[in-house]
């Protein structure tokens, strides 16, 4: 565990970085808008009256909420890694006394920095247009907040345990669009989970993916309410340690197959 | 004519060689490819448990839209990403030079140079999608299959030249290596019928984005629906972005080859 | 007091085939076949505190291997190396606080940034003590001459800058070893001798440890009084420069500066013509009489001039090398 000043450190320079690349944020921002359309199709559809127990202003909350849950969360570190790997930009890293996965998570963070204050005011602005404010939202915030961290964990942990296929494969991106998919499908981006059929639900409930995006956006919108919460919480820890310990062991034999091809 | 088509041939078998040594990116993408198309089937699955038309198209209506999405995705995927995208690095490395002193258009080169046919998985998804919609409706006749393939074509150009032209900004800001990406927004806005949309979006979805030629137009003229407006549109609209997106091209290049002498 | 011991230390890539043409290319996709390469046969030897030693040897030879083995960035296949007490492929972070790596191909400062900023994310990663970074930020400045440069983006400075913010990057932490792989590869001349000066300066300064490789022998000649000498994976000389010579180069250079033409069937005579162009000649005497040789030959020649020299070293190393065939010391 490298100390807080490091991390500070290597957070400011990663954030300038991301400053000047300005560009690009807003780039993904706009890859990054499936569930501003899908909600503008869903608020088209419920015109009939609600759906599954979704009404209008629910859907707008769901859908905003899901896009400022996606946009805080989404990482490239399947890219870094293979990139770290191919051209051999890892050795640097290797000889540092810090673990790479350090330098890999600043880089997030740093343009996390960079595009909050653009998306924040994005879904500010929807809920206004939406009529969608609520009073609730406000107490929902922190339970909401918590959650979208541990999400964050979970799919950043995701993807640098399916990363550690860049060691033995020579094309581990091609991975990153099936988790991608994955998250689209499973994740609540395009259809709020609980509008599939129970028995898909409960299929879900034993994967991790409705506890990166779907669970803290419904926590916001007060669709988990009491304990739930709190077990909600208790799974998403669960998938941090399992992916974790996963990673951890993965990482140790992948340092030796670098090793094995000449660092 | 017959020296580019070689040319063609020999770039692909080029890439073909480069692809095999990536073996299991392949194995990766057609997982990709799959899920991608099964998401979106099980999503309007899902929607259509809930409604019973999504801006006046049936079920199965939106399948044959599905379908031509994933044919559409395939050739950016095969050919414009793995092509224009590269413009960018060209540029950014200094390697352009290498490609302006070739006897062969630049335009040409930057086209053809990378397309990778290795993975036709997406193309029998696509098509059989396609098919099977167009089956649920009984719309298959010769004479929808002879439009829908005329109207594929303007997609793929209009896809073409939206992708040139962004990746061409290149040379004016040497840093944006997304902007080009922004195409795949078509594919999940282009997945749903243009009148599902609200109207400002629906403005967007035809002359911004123009998802209604890319992708509604092809739908419709499978499963007969098409209007002549709406096909002389999205030909008319094919055309003028592929001249606009050649001369912005050529203006790049031009202006390139005076600042770098 | 030897700081790094290296013992039978052996190191085998893995390497994939891939054959030439279409076919292979969809043979190879098939099936796959690995071979395993040997990169480092057998290879032991000791450097002690305070020396620079230089690794010599053709592309592909184990040079880099064998450094990044003692950095820890590779685990042996077999043998033992050890460096300051600790086994450098456990990486433990106190290792790797006490060693740095220079690599001439690979950046470390980040791009976009200034070096001063990428200075001070090395001192928080690296724990330095604010007095000491300031220290020797401010000692490397000015050996290294930056003070101009340190608040420019890394991307717009030359090659020949960022080589030299890029080792005072990876010296801020008072390393006890420095290892340093093709430090000046693309450098010019002028910014090689720079290098090399701050490197021996540093050296004489610190106490600490250099070891370095280059294809460029005026490093080695200039900064290393040992030299390693890797061929094949194997170490083939151990020892000091001019005793290599010595041993590898039987021949000193007569260098003749004529007064009128002389044919080379005349200086033949006295030993054999290396080379003869208009009123210069070289000829190559045995190191044992090379003084009565020159004798006979200002008797008997019209000479203006005389000198004798070693052999260049890279012609020494340059007919060591070719002895052996290069395909088996693929990297």
């Amino acid at each position: 565990m490298p100390s807080f000043r490091a991390i500070r450190a290597l957070l400011a320079l990663n954030y300038g970085i991301s400053l000047q690349y300005r560009a690009q944020s807003v780039l993904w921002m706009i890859n990054g808008t499936v569930p501003l359309i899908m909600m503008l199709i869903w608020l088209q559809l419920a015109k009939g009256g609600p759906i599954g127990g979704y009404d209008a202003t629910t859907f707008a909350q769901y859908f905003l909420f899901m896009f400022l849950a996606r946009q805080s969360t989404p990482t490239w570190v399947i890219y870094l890694m293979d990139r770290g790997v191919k051209n051999g930009e890892l050795t640097p890293y290797l000889l540092r006394p810090m673990h790479p996965v350090w330098h890999y998570a600043s880089e997030h963070w740093g343009e996390l920095l960079c595009r909050l204050p653009i998306i924040l005011p994005i879904v500010a602005v929807g809920l206004t247009i939406a009529d969608a404010w609520s009073w609730s939202l406000l107490a929902h915030l922190p339970a909401f907040v918590l959650g979208l961290m541990m999400a964050w964990l979970i799919n950043f942990t995701v993807h640098m345990t399916v990363g550690l296929i860049a060691f033995w494969s020579d094309n581990a991106l091609g991975y990153d669009t099936v988790i991608y998919q994955l998250y689209i499908m499973l994740g609540g981006v395009v259809v709020p989970v609980e509008l599939f059929p129970e028995a898909v639900q409960s299929i879900l409930a034993w994967t991790p993916f409705p506890y990166v995006l779907d669970f803290p956006v419904r926590v916001m919108i007060g669709r988990i309410e009491g304990f739930d919460v709190l077990a909600g919480f208790g799974i998403q820890l669960f998938w941090i340690a399992v992916l974790g310990a996963l990673f951890t062991w993965g990482w140790r034999k992948a340092l030796r197959q670098y090793s094995a091809a000449g660092a | 004519m017959k020296r580019h088509l070689k040319l063609i041939l020999l770039f692909i078998r080029a890439t073909v060689q480069i692809q095999l040594e990536y073996r299991s990116g392949v194995f990766g993408r057609t997982l990709a490819n799959i899920l991608s198309t099964g998401t979106s089937v099980m999503l309007l699955w899902a929607m259509f448990r809930q409604v019973p038309s999504i801006g006046g198209w049936s079920f199965d209506q939106v399948l044959v839209l599905v379908g031509i999405v994933t044919t559409i995705e395939f050739v950016v995927e095969i050919w414009f990403y793995p092509s224009l995208s590269k413009i960018t690095t060209y540029v950014q490395r200094g390697e352009f030079d290498v490609l302006l002193i070739k006897p062969v258009a630049s335009q040409f080169l930057v086209t053809f140079r990378h397309l990778q046919v290795m993975e036709l998985t997406g193309l029998v998804i696509g098509l059989t999608v396609i098919g099977v919609g167009m089956h649920r409706v009984g719309s298959v006749t010769s004479f929808n299959i002879l439009l829908l393939a005329i109207f594929l074509v303007a997609s793929v150009v209009i896809i073409y030249s939206l992708y040139l032209a962004l990746s061409t900004l290149a040379f004016w800001f040497t840093r944006i290596e997304e902007v080009a990406s922004m195409i795949w927004l078509h594919s999940t806005a282009g997945s749903f019928p243009v009148a599902a949309y609200p109207p400002w979006a629906r403005l967007l979805f035809t002359f911004v984005l123009p998802v209604a030629f890319v992708t509604n137009v092809p739908a419709q003229a499978a499963t007969g629906r098409l209007s002549w407006e709406w096909g002389l549109g999205a030909l008319a609209f094919a055309t003028f972005v592929f001249c606009g997106a050649t001369w912005l091209w050529n203006l790049a290049i031009r202006n390139y080859s005076s600042a770098s002498s | 007091m030897p700081i790094i011991h290296v013992d039978h230390l052996c190191k085998d890539y893995q390497v994939h085939q891939k054959e030439p043409g279409l076919a292979g290319s969809l043979r190879s996709f098939v099936r796959r076949k690995y071979q395993i390469v040997p990169a480092v046969k057998d290879v032991s030897f000791e450097i002690a505190q305070g020396e620079i030693v230089g690794f010599l040897g053709p592309n592909g030879a184990g040079k880099t291997t064998t450094l990044k083995v003692l950095s820890g960035l590779l685990y042996p296949t077999s043998g033992r190396a050890s460096v300051l007490g600790f086994t450098p492929h456990e990486r433990k972070a106190e290792f790797l606080k006490s060693i740095t790596m220079v690599m001439g191909q690979k950046q470390q400062l980040a791009w976009d940034m200034t070096p001063g900023d990428s200075f001070l994310v090395n001192q928080a990663i690296y724990d330095v003590p604010d007095q000491d970074f300031r220290q020797r930020v401010g000692e490397l400045t000015d050996m290294l001459e930056l003070q101009p440069v340190l608040k420019k983006p890394v991307r717009k400075l030359s090659l020949g800058e960022r080589m030299k913010c890029e080792l005072a990057g990876a010296l801020l932490h008072g390393p006890k070893i420095l290892f340093l792989d093709e430090p000046t590869i693309g450098l010019d001349v002028n910014m090689q001798q720079a290098v090399r000066t701050f490197v021996a300066d540093y050296n004489r300064r610190t106490g600490a440890a250099v070891i370095l490789t280059s294809h460029y022998m005026a490093d080695v000649e200039a900064l290393a009084e040992r030299v390693l000498v890797i061929d094949g994976g194997r170490l083939a000389f151990d020892g000091n420069l001019s005793a290599l010579v010595a041993e590898r180069a039987p021949n000193k250079v007569l260098k003749l500066q004529l007064a009128q033409p002389v044919s080379p069937e005349r200086l033949a005579v006295f030993a054999p013509v290396r080379m003869i162009e208009g009123l210069t000649a070289e000829l190559l005497a045995p190191r044992g009489n090379v003084a009565e040789i020159a004798a006979r030959i200002l008797n008997d020649v019209p000479v203006a001039d005389i000198a004798i020299e070693d052999m260049p070293i890279e012609e020494v190393l340059g007919r060591l090398f070719q002895r052996k065939p290069m395909a088996e010391a693929a990297k």
